[in-house]
């Protein structure tokens, strides 16, 4: 059940926001149209740094990650998080480079989605992923 | 295997060797003839035209063949019939012998005359290969002649008796004989001086043809062994192993007790080891062009053979102390266009004895099927690199093209999951996704583009179509285009009101556009990009810089700059396959011109282009010597 979408920032966990995590405009956009349009809270970050900041301000429901970005790249993301203090969002790496399944899965990885990926992937990976409100 | 003949009877058995029928017809006559011209008998053994052309010559002669015959004192045989008579299983059979050919000499020898008897049989025998059955005929008819008075003579063809194998056959078929005729280029011979001269002349034949059968068989073997060590070397294509097989093979070929390959790289010969046996030791040397065998080879390559070498005949010092190289052979390694691949040098140590002429040229003889097998192993290498960069092209390319089409797919993609939701789309989100998809699909072109221009840029000849334009211009409108790129970042350009050039004008402005888009995303922080247009007059070229104070390029990456693929911050950063300064060195290459990259201590990156304004003068081949980056040429 997708919940209303508030504007307000940072978005309380209620609003089980997902965090999208890319370097690349496009596809940053992209996702944010589709899961804004589902009615999700979409707060976004460039690069792994970025998220890490946004994270010391709110809880995201679901994060998206990709991979290849400057600075700190998704694995060191990813890594980062599992160091963290819980709460442990699940995390769906989304990614056109390849990948080693063993890595994802230390890192405690949910989910991969391989561009060019298809909308409705991502709609079912998000709807079974995200943690329940208030979680 | 001989037989052993029985001791020939005090009776009469010559043996006449012949090299025309001429002269055997004379010699049958002189033996049969007169026999019956003297009221004896005779009884001819011979082929049907030797026959033939005996009766004819005896009938022109007078003689009545047919009275003679009537009167039983003349018969004529078949040889090949005859023999058909006795022979039994490849072999003579004594008792049929002896009562097919002993009854007839019996009956011819009636009322007590002599019998005079031709016979061909035994040289049909040996030219037929059989010699065993030829000795052992000539056996058979001696120990006739223990118990029938009968004089035999037997004839054999020279011509038909050379080669090694029946120099053994001659042997016994003399040893059966009492007397032996040789056939009548010595026979003929006038005088006995003449006849000694004739036997001189043969012996010295004799040694010269069997120095020159040994000669030969020592070229066949040196081929054989040749043919076997190119099967060796040629099976294997790595290069170390290949160097390897081919000193030990060397050593063994000419019986050294050391040595070493040198491959010819940049400006010396190198080798990497020395052999000892079975046994290579880590040796690092190189040699410039004229010093020592090896050096000397770069300057004229030829088969060296030095032996008990002194101090400066080429020999290095660490083989003659480490490794007691007293003599030695260095041979060249020609490619196929004869440039000089490397060289193979061999050394015999004290106490051995010194390499010879054969030796060195065995050498050299190995050095080419070397070649062959260095060309291909070397071809190999080449064909694996160009593998692996195929390889990491595809990886690279499949990944990158992957971004814009997800891009575009997904925002057609919700598009329509607005208008089946909604029934319409609105024109904002339809303009919206409209860009978007044209967008990226001008994006996935680009970087086609990009990878088709590598593909091809071997292909393409390397002069550009020049045309003459306004460089300052170009320079100015790429500028122009760039600025909606970077809204956090200014661009400032330095350029001159116009700069004539004649260049390619496509090609540079993907040269300036390239180094301001790096340039550009370099600063993702922001700041001043600075780009300044000069003109150097008196050197007739234009000089373009393009500094930024963004990221710049960590120090251990600055030497591939100019690599196909390269990525400053490889991992991490984003777009971009790392194709546009490679391909930007090209064109700038392809005008005679130079780029490099600079790294200003306050931080970023300054690309500087020298570019000649007009082609350069036909003299001068490809330029970029400026470029921090050595490869090898053709990459």
């Amino acid at each position: 059940m997708s919940p209303v979408r508030d504007d307000r920032f940072p978005p309380p966990a209620e609003q089980r926001p997902i965090l999208i995590v890319d370097d690349e405009p496009g596809i940053h956009q992209l996702l944010i149209d589709a899961l804004v349009d589902e009615g999700y809270c979409t707060p976004a970050a460039g690069d792994g740094r970025e998220a890490l900041a946004l994270l010391k301000q709110f809880t995201p429901g679901l994060i998206l990650l990709d991979l290849r970005m400057p600075r700190m790249d998704g694995i060191a993301f990813a890594a980062a998080l599992r160091r963290r203090a819980h709460p442990q969002p699940p995390v769906v790496v989304v990614t056109a480079a390849p990948f080693d399944a063993e890595t994802l899965d230390r890192l405690g990885v949910a989910e991969v989605l391989v561009k060019p990926f298809v909308l409705d992937a991502v709609f079912s990976h998000v709807e079974r992923l995200l943690s329940p409100a208030g979680a | 295997m001989v037989t052993e003949i029985p001791p020939a009877a005090p009776a009469r058995h010559a043996v006449q060797f012949y090299e025309s029928d001429v002269f055997l017809l004379g010699a049958i006559d002189e033996f049969c003839g007169a026999a019956l011209r003297a009221g004896d008998a005779a009884i001819v053994i011979a082929t049907e035209p030797h026959r033939a052309a005996l009766e004819q010559r005896w009938g022109a002669d007078g003689m009545d063949i047919a009275a003679l015959q009537a009167s039983g004192r003349y018969l004529a045989l078949d040889a090949v019939e005859a023999l058909t008579g006795f022979m039994c299983g490849g072999e003579p059979d004594q008792e049929r012998f002896t009562r097919l050919i002993g009854g007839h000499l019996t009956a011819l020898a009636a009322g007590g005359r002599m019998v005079y008897a031709f016979g061909e049989m035994v040289a049909i025998l040996a030219i037929g290969g059989q010699h065993e059955a030829a000795l052992r005929l000539e056996a058979l008819w001696n120990g006739l002649q223990q118990t029938l008075p009968f004089a035999l003579l037997c004839a054999y063809p020279m011509h038909q008796l050379g080669g090694e194998a029946l120099s053994a056959l001659i042997e016994g078929v003399c040893n059966a004989h009492t007397e032996v005729t040789p056939a009548e280029s010595y026979s003929a011979l006038p005088t006995s001086d003449s006849q000694l001269r004739a036997i001189a002349v043969l012996q010295q034949k004799a040694r010269s043809l069997d120095a020159e059968v040994a000669e030969r068989r020592r070229s066949e073997q040196l081929l054989q062994t040749l043919l076997q060590i190119s099967q060796k070397l040629h099976a294997s294509l790595d290069l170390e192993t290949l160097l390897g097989e081919l000193v030990k093979e060397a050593l063994r070929l000419v019986g050294a007790t050391g040595g070493f390959v040198c491959l010819h790289a940049g400006e010396g010969m190198t080798t990497h080891g020395y052999v000892q046996g079975e046994t290579i030791e880590p040796l690092e040397r190189c040699w410039p062009a004229g010093e020592g065998l090896p050096g000397r080879q770069l300057v004229h390559p030829a088969a060296y053979l030095v032996n008990a070498a002194g101090e400066f005949d080429g020999i290095d010092a660490t083989f003659r102390e480490r490794f007691g190289a007293r003599n030695a052979i260095d041979v060249p390694i020609l490619g196929s266009d004869d440039d000089i691949l490397g060289c193979i040098e061999v050394h015999g140590g004290y106490g051995s004895p010194a390499f010879t002429a054969a030796e060195r040229e065995k050498l050299a003889a190995l050095a080419r099927i070397a070649a062959i097998a260095i060309e291909n192993a070397h071809l190999y290498r080449e064909a694996q690199a160009a593998v692996r960069l195929r390889d990491e092209f595809l990886a690279i390319a499949s990944h990158e093209l992957r971004t814009p089409l997800t891009v575009l797919a997904g925002q057609a993609d919700l598009a329509l999951r607005r208008l089946r939701r909604d029934g319409q789309l609105s024109q904002e989100r339809l303009r919206h996704t409209l860009d978007v998809v044209t967008g990226q699909a001008a994006r996935l072109a680009h970087l086609l583009d990009q990878l088709l221009d590598v593909a091809s840029l071997r292909r393409r000849g390397s002069v550009p179509n020049r045309a003459t334009v306004d460089l300052a211009l170009l320079v100015r409108r790429a500028v122009a285009a760039m600025r909606p790129h970077g809204e956090a970042l200014s661009i400032v350009l330095e350029a001159p009101e116009t700069l004539p050039a004649s260049i390619d004008a496509p090609g540079i402005e993907q040269v300036v556009t390239n180094l301001l888009d790096n340039a550009v995303r370099y600063s993702p922080d922001g700041g001043t990009i600075q780009v300044t247009l000069s003109h150097d007059a008196p050197h007739g070229r234009a000089i373009l810089r393009v500094r930024d104070h963004g990221l710049g390029i960590p120090l251990e990456r600055r030497a591939q700059v100019f690599e196909r693929f390269f990525q400053a911050h490889a991992e991490e950063f984003r777009s971009g396959m790392g194709l546009g300064l490679y391909l930007s060195r090209q064109i700038v290459r392809q005008h005679g011109g130079t780029i490099r990259p600079d790294f200003p201590e306050d931080g970023g990156t300054c690309f500087t282009v020298e570019l000649p304004l007009e082609p350069p003068a036909p003299s001068g081949a490809d330029a970029g010597h400026l470029d921090t980056v050595t490869r090898r040429s053709g990459d």
